[in-house]
């Protein structure tokens, strides 16, 4: 086995398509470098049942992407809340259809890949900015489960939010 | 519908299959439903909404969409309600301060979830109403601004009073609350306390005394605490008079990791009040310490003991003061192995010993002195002796230093600088260049300059393109020549840009050169000062910067823009401020 390929580990998405990836790709993901940490390096696959082909594809393209950037900081909470701004190349990335942007966001809560999951939620963010409760909902299409009444006490106990 | 009592905490957990989320909703009254269109997890939401944090009317939207996102949104909604309430919004109010329903409908809020028991005296005061809240609302609130709580009671009670007003012609307006809100609000400078009746007086000093005094000892998850005392008004002082028993009896402040405290009056029993309650204080912000008295009040001690009785301090800030702090500062060196940020804002160091710290604070990432006078080689002489891999954020802004000490920070951390301002330092061009060698990674920029550093600076900043914000200061710097000559080049990334005392403002016409040739998406424009009305720089942005401009401030020479771009412009841009040039002596400091 040479030296690049021991640098290798596969990976296994849900609908069991395998993807040979670099290390240090896969080391944006908290998990799997935890993982391959414990584990060590090892032929076998590691499967990844919360994420399918197409998503992990996308994934690693941005893991692949970002491979040299350094392991995030912690942020303050007043640094998370002024900073909603996204980069171009990431911007570009994240314009997919909403169900991908779901799965994404989901694949990188679920891989622990927070710079990945932070411009995922960013990206929902921007989208909500501005809406009403009804535009939200026709956006994202959701449906509206509250009863009537509980609808009127939300609106009415958070009345002081309101924009009038 | 039961009311929940117990704080729930919607937080984020890593990972999806070790910590799948569980509805807490059971015990809040709304039953989760089975079906949810939006299959994201209650953490991922929390997250989304922790970026609308200062997004009232957003948030005010969310928890209105389904139970699944009224539950993650609530407690973002409610982390920070006093707050909120004052951040400007894109919608008009007549006037910012006039009564509003907020206020009254927040307090009514509050106390309903303190019970009867705590509140029923000041519910009187509000207004009955049945029932109890779906949420624990008090469980969720993390910041509390005791200026803005004051100022919600003033405005709160204001609004009753007009209430009545409009149910009963026969009753006026009170006279007195009227003057409150104009005059404590709108910060009217001169006295007005024969105006005012002892009674109702003492009736809002006493509500908003009683209300801090509740929320202290209701809101369990507490993390920020911020006192000011910047209201003139003996009267109103009293909440923040005692403030420092309210801490000293309050079980609540045990969660408190940032205290933020502002005083013109000093008071020692308030610091040590919180030095008995928390030790887990990460972040200290002081300012104007009082000039006077020092000694006679143990303000310095109080504050040195406070410091030292915490475990791990990691952001400090000083600001505003000619005192000598140099005791307070030796106090942090217990903290100098965890100290992230050390900022100094508008401090005055004559008479101060050398700033020893400086030399172990490892872990700094951000190092400020904003607008500080007598920044001397001798003070900052440690700063050659110190090591700081992680330092990112170098920011000397309206301040003079040394430009030995500059160049031998940009020599040792440049490689690690994201963001450097070199104020008022000499040999401007020197350290320009030294920063296009040393440091690459810079993406905020701010220098002040002087006409003959103007082609480097050109020449720094076409090469650096991809910069973020820039601040450029420069009395007698040709602003308009440089600006045009930099519209050769796209800045794709510029978000920030503040242009000051430049007696050659850049022109309206050179403005759109640039915005249409750059095309900067700029969020946030500081212009100060432009001459003439504005109107001019205010049309060519609202044409070029609709799309992304968020925050446009400008300081104009002359009164009497329009009426009607004013609208426009405040319907456009969430913050639009046109401040005039009110004096002389301000004009003079901008051009001198």
């Amino acid at each position: 086995m040479s030296a690049s390929e021991a640098k290798k580990i596969t990976l296994k998405s849900c609908d069991d398509i395998e993807f040979k990836v670099d290390i240090r790709v896969a080391s944006r993901s908290i998990l799997l470098k935890n993982m391959i940490e414990d584990v060590g390096e090892t032929d076998q696959s590691i499967p990844l049942p919360n994420v399918n082909e197409r998503v992990l594809k996308k994934v690693l393209e941005w893991c692949e992407h970002h491979k040299d950037d350094p392991q995030p900081a912690i942020e303050d909470s007043d640094t998370r809340r002024r900073n909603t701004e996204i980069d171009d190349w990431n911007k570009k990335f994240l314009e997919v259809e909403q169900d991908m942007l779901f799965e994404i966001i989901l694949a990188a809560n679920y891989l622990d890949i927070k710079q990945l999951l932070d411009i995922g939620c960013k990206t929902v963010a921007n989208m909500i900015k501005g809406k009403t409760p009804e535009q939200i909902r026709e956006t994202f299409n959701i449906q509206n489960d509250f009863t009537p009444e509980e609808e009127e006490q939300i609106r009415k106990e958070n009345e002081w939010a309101e924009d009038r | 519908m039961t009311v929940p009592r117990e704080g729930r905490i919607i937080r984020s957990c890593s990972r999806i299959n070790k910590s799948p989320v569980k509805d807490k909703i059971h015990s809040t009254g709304i039953q989760a439903d089975e079906h949810k269109s939006l299959s994201l997890p209650t953490e991922c939401l929390f997250n989304i909404f922790s970026y609308l944090a200062d997004e009232r009317q957003s948030l005010h939207s969310c928890i209105l969409v389904n139970r699944h996102w009224c539950r993650a949104a609530i407690s973002v909604l409610w982390s920070r309600p006093f707050v909120l309430l004052y951040l400007k919004t894109k919608k008009k109010h007549k006037s910012p301060d006039t009564p509003r329903r907020g206020p009254f409908k927040l307090l009514s809020m509050c106390l309903l979830c303190l019970g009867h028991e705590n509140s029923s005296h000041l519910l009187l005061k509000l207004k009955k109403r049945k029932g109890r809240p779906l949420f624990d609302y008090l469980s969720f609130i993390e910041e509390l601004h005791v200026r803005d709580l004051c100022r919600a009671v003033l405005q709160g009670l204001a609004y009753k009073k007009k209430k009545k007003t409009v149910r009963n012609v026969k009753i006026k307006l009170d006279r007195v609350f009227s003057k409150f809100v104009e005059q404590i609000v709108m910060r009217v400078p001169h006295s007005f306390k024969e105006d005012i009746k002892d009674d109702a007086l003492g009736g809002v000093t006493e509500f908003a005394g009683t209300m801090c005094q509740l929320l202290l000892d209701n809101c369990h998850r507490l993390k920020t605490l911020c006192v000011r005392l910047d209201i003139d008004l003996d009267g109103f002082a009293d909440p923040y008079r005692r403030i420092k028993a309210y801490i000293a009896d309050s079980h609540g402040l045990s969660t408190l990791t940032e205290f933020e405290w502002r005083a013109n009056a000093p008071s020692a029993e308030l610091l040590q009040a919180l030095t008995n309650a928390t030790s887990k204080l990460t972040t200290v912000r002081v300012y104007r310490l009082p000039l006077t008295s020092w000694d006679d009040t143990r303000v310095g001690e109080s504050l040195i003991t406070l410091i030292r009785a915490q475990r791990k301090l990691i952001h400090f800030e000083l600001g505003w003061t000619g005192r000598d702090c140099t005791s307070i500062i030796e106090a942090l060196e217990h903290h100098a192995s965890t100290l992230q940020s050390l900022h100094f804002i508008g401090v005055s160091f004559r008479s101060w010993k050398p700033l020893k710290i400086l030399s172990s604070t490892i872990q700094l990432k951000s190092l400020k002195f904003h607008a500080c006078r007598n920044v001397t080689a001798e003070l900052l002489d440690s700063l050659a002796h110190g090591h700081y891999p992680h330092l990112t954020s170098l920011d000397f802004c309206d301040t003079k230093v040394p430009s030995a000490l500059v160049e031998a920070m940009l020599s040792s951390c440049g490689n690690t600088l994201e963001s450097v301002n070199l104020g008022e330092a000499e040999s401007c061009s020197y350290l320009i260049e030294l920063v296009s060698v040393l440091c690459p990674k810079v993406c905020h920029f701010g220098a002040v300059i002087e006409s003959e550093d103007t082609p480097l600076l050109l020449k720094y900043l076409l090469e650096h393109h991809h910069m973020k914000s820039l601040e450029i200061s420069g009395p007698v710097a040709d602003m308009d020549w440089l600006f045009l000559a930099l519209s050769i080049q796209e800045f794709p990334n510029l978000r920030h840009l503040t242009i000051k005392g430049a007696r050659q403002q850049i022109s309206p016409q050179t403005l759109e050169i640039f915005l249409s040739k750059s095309g900067p998406p700029i969020e946030q424009l500081k212009l100060v000062p432009c001459f003439g009305k504005g109107e001019c720089y205010t049309e060519v942005v609202l044409r070029f910067l609709k799309g992304t401009l968020k925050d446009f401030n400008m300081v104009v020479t002359e009164s009497g823009m329009s009426e009607d771009l004013i609208n426009l412009a405040e319907d456009t841009i969430e913050k639009f401020e046109c401040e005039l040039m009110w004096s002389w002596s301000m004009l003079s400091r901008y051009l001198q």
